[in-house]
């Protein structure tokens, strides 16, 4: 409640009205020199007129007045809130929190007092229901508790301001507020709160909180803060793991004090892209109350920081500068480029120290840094002149492990750079012939124009533009390229997207220009040509526009490093997180390698547990013409990480094989995407009651703290609420009797000075 | 300021420049191998005023020139340089243009000034070399073409720090047959080199007869054309190269030879 303030009404306030002050109090120092000469009896009672009207005068026009904030009690409705969170469920006494809840509900079902009040129930959200429909099926499944917001929420919906109480029946265990706020007010309405399972005693270790950051990026350590908490009177020591998948990361004893909490960072490197899943738990102890607390996962958006690529070249041409300003000038790439100046057979006419060469640093490359890099490019490199051959299986390891690798032609690349029969042969999408085989066959002259391959050319790399005829159009357009190298044929696992549009290659079809494919987990991709710079500048010479090589390039790293919009097929839920049979909507695009959609395909959406191979959830989805699906499932009800898995038949059967891949057998897996089901949470994290929340709301607005154990009635609660009606300003000289008094007290004084001889 | 090598130096330089001289007359020239002669770095020549090949202040120097980058480093040339007018859309096909003249030139028409613009801009380098620095009528007529063609990007001066001077040779600063101390000038694009002006007759210091005779005395000796061979060789470094000899992971490399801390 407002005090009261005094004002002055007069233009400009209290100055304004301390200056008419001393103007009154001049005049009445003059009156004092007007009346010299009279009898003691007039002199007095002029002055004493004089004292009136100036008085009345200085009252009248400085408008003294006073503000105060005028209130009302009025008996209002009553509502009731009843708390629908999981920590409700736990049986940690008898009667549990529940049944204390269940007790009370029969009893108010039989109070009179029950008709009149409206009831709701919280949790996560703030949820309108009945004292039937609770005393028939109290759902207890929330997975936060938000008692503060939801009181907020109850008093925001009053606008008629009618709300007189609310009974709050809680355990206390606010998951958003540790103490309550100290804004916290309800304009008037009472909190009366009733206390759940307040002398419940709780023996548990936890796990109550972790902090991680949503996003990482790859191979670049970050931090995982985790809060352990006890309830046991003595300090605890307990192992701490950290997961990744069924893998053990980290270990570490933690010591966690009396009563207490300690939070302990862990450090992890998320090693792929995309969301990872992680887990951190602590063993469940005999007799701790809550073992769904000791145990939580969480997920990491892993992105890449910078794309660090190698690039290798056997010889300066222009097309590996072309190449290399392409690189260098994106900065979301580390570039470290390597080019041979200078070979054995060149005579440089100098010493060394005159020359700025520096030795090809081959073991430091290809043995301490392979891993580090995202990519690694051989521009028309041949390997054998700089002792690289122990080296070529590590780089055949590097790919299939989950590097990307991508061999650009000329005259020391494929055949005549030696890779027949070498670990990096195995890994290229073609078919590298012999280094003896003579130049005129090994190598293909003459200018030509590379075709797209109609059946891939929805891969990224040639749908360079979003319309298919358009893309084609522009292939067209490109100028020419010059010579190319031969191969022998495309690999098994490779994918031909640009031919040549006369050559065959060695044993037979057409010669592939360009072509991919997964080796592995990595990629890999081989262009069988050194003149791809033509199409840049040469084509900007015709056209204008350089863009096409760019474009190219761009798409190219972006495929090989496995940059999720260029996946080929997607699958995306539409939280990270759910609760026990929530409702998941998975949204996905499934095409197959070459990015051809499965058209109106029926696929299997599986639910995989972390670890396991046997789905949970399995349905059938169909796909559009454009290999696009949208579908719900009920999220499992055993916490932990799934994955959402759309699953093909191997056979490419459609609806009858999809119970085999529902069974995780005889499918191939077509796009996968993490999510966690979290029974613990937030809620379970400290399971212990929180009745000193309960009661500082109730003090705060005047309500009352009572136990659900003592069956309070309905009608015992005050709706009486004190509703404030405004602020109030009152001008008592701003009257009729007061002017009337100012004018009556200026003509008695005018009469007087008349009759007694002044004017 | 111009930086001479050590006189044991000069010896070894001079010696194997003879060697290379011998190998020239008695050396066939190397078998184009490999996807094509097309493909190989051509340091094409510019065609101004409709003038022939024979007309050039040094007809030989670019064939010399690629022969040398060639014998030097890993780069494969063509050791039959093409030529192209600056309205000629084959510009486009090879990303480096040699034009050089002893005398002043006739304004190049608007499309020749367009196509020089576009190469340019597109990632070509455009090297220019006055073979008769000590006249001004080749270097006026250069700098109205260069004005014409790129008028918000007047010619700057190359420091002797620029990668130009690093990009195979490490060298101090400009040479050629002239002794003149005159810098090399550029216009950069983009963070590279889109045009390299010397008035220093590099051209002159390169060229050779059929017999492999030094066709023009350098004015500071043998030493003198070698050092312009190699920033020729540089030259054609660069323009295949651009800023790689910066790259941080030669940096120590370069500085400790050059005697500098890393």
């Amino acid at each position: 409640m407002l005090a009261a303030t005094f004002l002055f009404g007069i233009p400009g306030g209290a100055p304004a009205a301390g200056l008419l002050l001393l103007g009154c109090l001049a005049l009445g120092w003059l009156s004092l020199r007007d009346v010299v000469g009279l009898p003691p009896l007039r002199k007095r009672v002029l002055l004493g007129l004089r004292a009136l009207t100036l008085t009345l005068t200085l009252l009248v026009c400085s408008r003294p007045g006073c503000s105060s904030e005028q209130h009302e009690t009025i008996e209002g409705h009553l509502r009731v809130l009843v708390d629908s969170s999981h920590s409700v469920e736990l049986a940690l006494s008898d009667p549990s929190r529940r049944e204390q809840a269940q007790a009370l509900m029969a009893a108010w079902a039989r109070d009179t007092a029950a008709g009149r009040a409206r009831f709701s129930r919280f949790g996560t959200e703030l949820h309108e229901t009945s004292l039937d429909e609770l005393v028939a099926a109290y759902p207890t499944d929330e997975q936060r508790s938000r008692l503060v917001e939801s009181l907020r929420r109850l008093a925001a919906e009053d606008t008629e301001l009618e709300l007189g109480a609310i009974v709050v029946v809680s355990d206390g265990a606010d998951t958003d507020v540790d103490t309550l706020p100290e804004d916290f007010a309800l304009d008037g309405v009472r909190v009366h709160a009733v206390t759940l399972g307040e002398d419940d005693e709780v023996e548990d270790d936890a796990i109550r909180a972790l902090r991680a950051d949503a996003v990482g990026f790859l191979r670049q350590p970050m931090r995982v803060r985790v809060r352990l908490g006890t309830t046991s009177s003595e300090d605890r020591r307990v192992p701490l793991r950290l997961w990744q998948g069924q893998e053990l990361v980290r270990e570490q004893v933690v010591t966690i004090p009396a009563g207490g909490d300690v939070v302990v960072p862990l450090e992890l490197t998320p090693t792929h892209l995309g969301r990872a899943l992680y887990r951190v738990s602590i063993p469940v102890g005999t007799g701790d109350a809550v073992p769904e607390n000791n145990d939580r996962s969480f997920l990491v958006n892993v992105r890449r920081d910078k794309l660090r690529v190698l690039l290798v070249t056997g010889q300066p041409s222009w097309d590996v500068r072309f190449l290399r300003v392409f690189l260098k000038r994106d900065p979301a790439i580390d570039l470290i480029s390597f080019f041979i100046l200078r070979t054995a057979n060149d005579l440089t006419m100098a010493p060394s120290e005159e020359l700025a060469l520096i030795p090809f640093p081959t073991d430091e490359l290809f043995s301490e840094h392979l891993g580090s890099f995202d990519a690694i490019i051989f521009q028309n490199f041949d390997y054998a002149p700089y002792e690289m051959g122990p080296y070529l299986p590590r780089i055949r390891d590097y790919v299939q492990r989950g590097g990307a690798f991508a061999m650009v032609g000329g005259e020391r690349a494929f055949g005549p750079g030696g890779y027949e029969g070498t670990p990096v042969a195995t890994i290229l999408p073609v078919g590298v012939p012999p280094e003896s085989l003579p130049p005129e066959r090994s190598l293909v002259e003459g200018r030509f124009q590379p075709r797209v391959v109609t059946a891939n050319r929805h891969h990224p790399l040639v749908a360079l533009l979003p319309d298919e005829a358009e893309s084609l159009r522009l292939w067209d357009s490109l100028s020419p390229l010059e010579g190319a190298n031969q191969v022998t044929r495309l690999a098994p696992f490779g994918h031909t997207l640009l031919e040549h549009p006369r050559e065959r290659a060695l044993e037979g079809g057409p010669l592939p220009i360009l072509a991919v494919g997964q080796a592995g987990e990595g990629r890999v991709l081989a262009l069988m040509a050194d003149t791809s710079w033509r199409w840049g500048m040469t084509t900007a010479g015709q056209s204008g526009d350089a863009s096409a090589y760019d474009r190219f390039w761009d798409r190219a790293l972006r495929w090989l490093t496995k940059d999720p919009a260029l996946e080929p097929a997607r699958v995306a839920t539409d939280h990270e997180r759910y609760a026990a049979g929530g409702r998941v909507r998975v949204d996905g695009v499934i095409r197959d390698a070459v990015h051809e959609p499965y058209a109106s395909r029926e696929l299997a959406l599986l639910f995989v547990p972390a670890g396991g191979e046997v789905p949970v959830a399995s349905r059938t989805i169909t796909t559009d013409a454009a290999g696009a699906f949208t579908a719900e499932l009920s999220a499992p009800d055993a916490p932990g990480g799934y994955r959402v898995m759309v699953r093909a038949p191997v056979d490419g059967a459609v609806a009858p094989a999809v119970d085999a891949a529902a069974s995780g057998t005889a499918s191939t897996e077509l796009a996968s995407e993490w999510f966690i089901v979290e029974e613990g949470g937030d809620e379970l994290a400290d399971p212990r009651p929180r009745p000193e929340l309960l009661r500082a709301l109730a003090e705060r607005t005047g309500g009352r703290l009572v136990s659900a154990a003592s069956l309070p009635a309905l009608a015992d609660f005050d709706t009486r609420r004190t509703r404030s009606l405004g602020v109030a300003t009152r001008f008592p000289f701003e009257s009729w009797p007061a002017l009337t008094l100012f004018v009556a007290a200026l003509v008695a004084e005018w009469a007087a000075r008349r009759r007694w001889g002044r004017r | 300021m111009r930086h001479r090598l050590s006189d044991s130096r000069r010896l070894v330089t001079s010696l194997l420049a003879l060697t290379s001289a011998l190998a020239s007359l008695l050396t066939l020239v190397p078998q184009a191998r490999g996807i094509g002669e097309s493909t190989r770095v051509d340091v094409r020549g510019v065609v101004l005023d409709n003038r022939r090949e024979e007309d050039e202040p040094r007809p030989s120097a670019r064939q010399r020139i690629a022969w040398e980058a060639r014998k030097r480093t890993s780069i494969e040339t063509r050791l039959r340089p093409s030529r192209a007018r600056l309205d000629d859309p084959s510009i486009f096909e090879t990303p480096l243009l040699y034009l050089a003249g002893d005398s002043g030139f006739a304004d190049p028409s608007e499309a020749e000034v367009v196509g020089l613009r576009r190469f340019v801009d597109f990632g070509g380098l455009l090297f220019v070399d006055d073979a008769e620095p000590t006249r001004d009528a080749f270097d006026a007529s250069v700098r109205r073409l260069l004005q014409r063609a790129f008028p918000t990007r007047p010619l700057r001066p190359i420091p002797s720090d620029h990668t130009l001077f690093r990009s195979f040779y490490l060298l101090h600063g400009p040479a050629g047959r002239t002794g003149g101390t005159r810098p090399l000038e550029g216009i950069e694009r983009e963070g590279r080199m889109g045009v390299i002006y010397s008035r220093s007759d590099m051209g002159g210091a390169w060229a050779r007869d059929n017999l492999g005779t030094w066709q023009h005395a350098v004015e500071g000796g043998e030493t003198q054309r070698e050092l312009a061979i190699r920033l020729g060789v540089n030259v054609i470094m660069y323009a295949l190269c651009l800023d790689y000899k910066d790259d941080q992971v030669h940096a120590p490399f370069i500085m400790r030879r050059r005697g500098g801390t890393p």
